[in-house]
């Protein structure tokens, strides 16, 4: 990799990671639900750039599909159904209890990360064979020969959560009176 | 590259603003919605990791976190719409049942 | 001398019997009887050793056997046979004798009359394993055990709440006593590791002064319990609520005497302390004259005898103190005779008047009692101590070795003797002579009391009048246990500690012999002066109350004050009431007050109180508010997370 490109992918995580961060405050701090929403949208987007720029592709593209997409949507269905909210946005005495807490706990998390001890684990790969094989047919080998069957489970899972949502969702088990809403 | 603590501490940040998020909304919709910027931090961990280490568990677990993600995020917005029916209601605090 | 075993175990036989069989078998008179031979046996088999050692001054130690072992020492029930126990035990047979065939008498009709005697004959073992020990358990031993007699005797006619409470304020006033003697037992034993008498006489001459002084006080105190001194005098009237022959036999003759003897018995240890021997004058003085004091006012006829009896015992702890132990055991001798023979006389006057003690209401009554009469009059002769009756020969060497030792002694004892003629002719005076004051329905029944009564009281008489001769030869007879220079069983150092104990009597000589006795009295100074005394006693109460020249009532009026204190007896009735009793109850009521109400109810609803007061904080935690739980687990993380941190 050339200087340039080094540069580009530290530039790349600069600015992204700030478009996360900025966004993600102002997912916390919005108190229109749809500026939330669209905070989060601008979140999503950003960590998927920031996989690209690791080098995951797969899951950049998955996190695009399913998050920014899929489940964007289904915020937006259920603030579309429920009528605006007109309450604080935000509770000031769990704020002022909060606030130091998380702070104390991003610095010892940054800490750990920093001055952490990393396991140098030998993974089955070598470094350069990404180089060669792609990073989807990387994943993809592992996923379906090792951990097939958490992937059949998943998939279980998400049949399952189908039906609960339907049947969450239905009109006929709460009862009513007014009907709809 | 940058070093790969910074990807992790930037996963740390997301972490806590989404932890503060959850705790401070007062709306449940808003509480859902740090609830996922929670579990993005921990994908960005993920793959920081597995970038450092020269492996694809982490990939492959991340996988499976966006499709456990998506299942959450379906059931607990329906769990939102009967609660909503229920009680014409969103604001956390008139939602609580146990008398303070 | 193997013989000497039946003494004690003869009367604790009878115990046994009377006590398991008594109201199924030996119904009235079987017990009594029964009762009687035991002791008459227990009574001749003294007698018997009396004389074997009368001649020898020999002292014999039998072991039974052994009880308790301690390390090197063990304690064992046994047998210390020498003249002074000899003389004890006779003493206390030979009266229980006499006393008991009187309550043969006394007792018929009564319907616990087994248990009478069991608990008589209960009482005569204790007292017998208490002057018989030689070591200083047993003598604990015997001593509790005539404190439990004496309790179950008093309170024998339990169903009279006066004579419940006497026996109860008899027995926690004994226990203070008994208290102190336990601490004297404990302090000698840590000093001298053993409890036999002779071993602890034989190491008396290597302990420190203080200590033995702290020993001879204790068992001291002992003493003044059990032998009613001032301050612990209060029983002994109260005591009077049991029937006349226990008052004889045991407040008047035995048990209260027990103090007496003890003292003498452990003449070795008092007489290496000056202190302990001016204690005990000092006590002893102030309990002959203040008792003789209290007992000037009274109106019952038991309480007044009782009174006496405090007072003469007082005499007798006061010969201990001015070292004249045996002169103190003559004439603790002396006064159990004639004591015993003034106590069933009012016992036989009871009974004639159907049990009225007020001698205000009696009177004229000295012609229908005619026995009675003359040996209650030869009794109260002897306490007078007139001459040829035996108090004179006891009680007046005392006031002459009071004179010789220490003036203060002197005073007060004799100023008792007046008081005591005084008091003891009053008694006799109104009860069989003066007016008529008797209630007619009364007077129609009295009789002379029947022979089983009056056979005790004219041999206790015949003793009074002879026993004084014998003056020589009880205080020879006792030279073996009470003289330094004759007691075998003790090392030449101990002698000479004791020696130097009794030294301030040695200056002393009182005749020995009854007729040159008799002369130095008449003769001398001092004898004519108490005499004399004795004699103005009795005039006084001639005159104001037989012949009633002077009205007793406008004497109790000028001496108002005096009369009252006296009368009150010396109120410390009343103190003691104010301090333990009245003190106790408040100080019980106030740690009820912190103690229960403040502190233990204050801990159990206290913790009530605490688990709502918590409860409600942590419910808080609950909020149902899932921010709320969020943020506890925001906390928890942190923390756990600072811990490994920080603790790496």
């Amino acid at each position: 990799m050339g200087a340039s490109q080094m540069e580009l992918s530290a530039v790349a995580f600069w600015v992204l990671s700030t478009i996360a961060v900025v966004s993600a405050i102002g997912v916390v701090f919005f108190r229109n639900i749809v500026y939330a929403v669209l905070s989060l949208i601008s979140t999503l987007i950003a960590i998927s750039g920031l996989f690209f720029n690791l080098g995951a592709e797969l899951v950049g593209a998955l996190q695009i599909l399913i998050y920014a997409v899929a489940i964007v949507v289904f915020y937006v269905l259920v603030i579309s159904t429920v009528p605006q909210y007109k309450g604080q946005a935000i509770d000031p005495k769990y704020t002022l209890l909060s606030l130091p807490f998380g702070f104390i706990l991003f610095l010892e998390l940054a800490y750990v990360s920093i001055y952490g001890l990393w396991a140098s684990n030998k993974g089955i790969f070598s470094p350069d064979i990404f180089t060669k094989i792609s990073n989807v047919k990387a994943v993809a080998s592992l996923l379906f020969t090792k951990y097939l069957f958490p992937f059949e489970v998943a998939s279980l899972i998400l049949l399952v959560a189908m039906i609960g949502a339907i049947l969450l969702g239905r009109k006929d088990i709460v009862e009513d009176e007014e009907g709809g809403q | 590259m940058v070093p790969f603590e910074y990807y992790v501490a930037l996963s740390g940040l997301l972490m806590v603003l989404g932890f503060i998020g959850v705790i401070i909304r007062k709306n449940i919709i808003a509480m859902l919605l740090s609830t996922e910027l929670m579990l993005n931090a921990v994908n960005i961990a993920f793959v920081a990791f597995d970038m450092k280490l020269h492996d694809v568990v982490g990939q492959v677990f991340v996988f499976f976190i966006l499709t456990i993600a998506a299942a959450e995020a379906a059931i607990g917005l329906g769990l939102i719409m009967a609660i909503y029916r229920m009680k014409k209601d969103v604001d956390v605090e008139k939602l609580t049942e146990l008398k303070g | 001398m193997e013989y000497l075993w039946i003494i004690p175990f003869s009367p604790l036989v009878a115990f046994i019997i009377i006590g398991l069989f008594g109201y199924k078998f030996l119904k009235e008179p079987l017990s009594g009887i029964l009762a009687v031979i035991a002791v008459a046996i227990s009574a001749i088999a003294s007698v018997k050793g009396f004389i074997d050692v009368a001649g020898t001054g020999k002292y014999y130690d039998l072991k039974l056997f052994n009880w308790l072992t301690i390390g090197d020492y063990s304690i064992s029930v046994s047998i210390f046979w020498d003249p002074l126990s000899a003389l004890m035990t006779c003493v206390v047979t030979c009266v229980s004798t006499f006393i008991f065939i009187f309550a043969t008498g006394y007792m018929k009709g009564d319907e616990s009359y087994p248990r009478f005697f069991a608990y008589l004959s209960l009482f005569v073992f204790m007292m017998l394993m208490l002057t018989l020990s030689d070591n200083l358990v047993q003598l604990f031993f015997g001593w509790e055990g005539v404190g439990l007699a004496s309790y179950l005797l008093i309170g024998f006619w339990h169903y009279k709440k006066s004579a419940a409470n006497a026996a109860m304020e008899s027995f926690v006033v004994n226990r203070v006593g008994d208290w102190l003697f336990l601490l004297g037992i404990l302090l000698a034993f840590t000093t001298f590791e053993t409890l036999d008498y002779l071993q602890i006489f034989n190491k008396l001459h290597g302990v420190d002064y203080i200590i033995v002084t702290a020993i001879a006080l204790l068992l001291f105190g002992g003493a003044v319990g059990k032998s009613a001194q001032i301050p612990l005098h209060i029983w002994l009237p109260n005591a009077m609520e049991g029937p006349t022959p226990v008052s004889a036999l045991i407040h008047a003759a035995t048990m209260v005497a027990a103090g007496v003897y003890m003292v003498a018995r452990l003449m070795p240890v008092f007489a290496s302390s000056e202190i302990a021997l001016d204690t005990v004058l000092f006590i002893g003085t102030m309990s002959a004259f203040l008792a003789a004091t209290m007992g000037l006012v009274q109106n019952d006829i038991k309480r007044i005898i009782a009174y006496s009896t405090l007072s003469q015992l007082g005499y007798m702890f006061a010969a201990e103190g001015l070292g004249l132990f045996s002169e103190g055991m003559f004439h603790l001798t002396s006064h159990a005779v004639f004591k015993a023979l003034l106590f069933l006389g009012s016992g036989s006057v009871l009974i004639a008047l159907h049990h009225l003690l007020d001698v205000q209401k009696m009177g004229q009554i000295g012609r229908l009692m005619p026995i009675t009469m003359g040996t209650f009059l030869i009794g109260s002769l002897a306490l007078a101590g007139i001459p040829p009756f035996v108090g004179f020969f006891s009680k007046d060497p005392i006031i002459e070795g009071a004179y010789e030792i220490n003036t203060f002694a002197f005073t007060f004892l004799w100023l008792g003797a007046f008081l005591t003629a005084f008091y003891i002719f009053r008694l006799f005076f109104l009860t069989f002579f003066d007016g008529d004051r008797l209630d007619h329905h009364i007077r129609e029944h009295v009789h002379e009391s029947p022979p089983n009564m009056t056979i005790p009281l004219i041999v206790l008489a015949t003793a009074t009048v002879i026993l004084g001769f014998f003056r020589e030869f009880f205080i020879n007879f006792l030279k073996p246990s009470l003289d330094p220079a004759h007691m075998s069983f003790l090392s030449p150092e101990v002698k000479a500690l004791v020696n130097e104990g009794l030294s301030r009597s040695h200056h002393v000589h009182i005749e020995a012999n009854a007729f040159e006795f008799l002369g130095h009295s008449l003769t001398s100074l001092l004898g004519i002066l108490l005499l004399a005394t004795a004699l103005a006693g009795i005039f006084t109460a001639y005159t104001i109350y037989q012949i009633r020249k002077i009205d007793p009532v406008k004497v109790g009026d000028m001496f108002k004050p005096l009369y009252i204190l006296f009368y009150n007896r010396w109120f410390f009735d009343k103190i003691y009431y104010a301090i333990f009793v009245y003190g106790y109850y408040k100080l019980s009521k106030v740690l009820w007050f912190i103690g229960d109400k403040i502190i233990i109810d204050g801990i159990v609803d206290g913790s009530g109180k605490t688990s709502l007061f918590a409860s409600d904080i942590f419910r808080k935690t609950q909020m149902g508010r899932i921010s709320g739980y969020v943020i506890q687990m925001l906390i928890g993380v942190v923390i756990f997370l600072s811990l490994f941190l920080f603790l790496k």
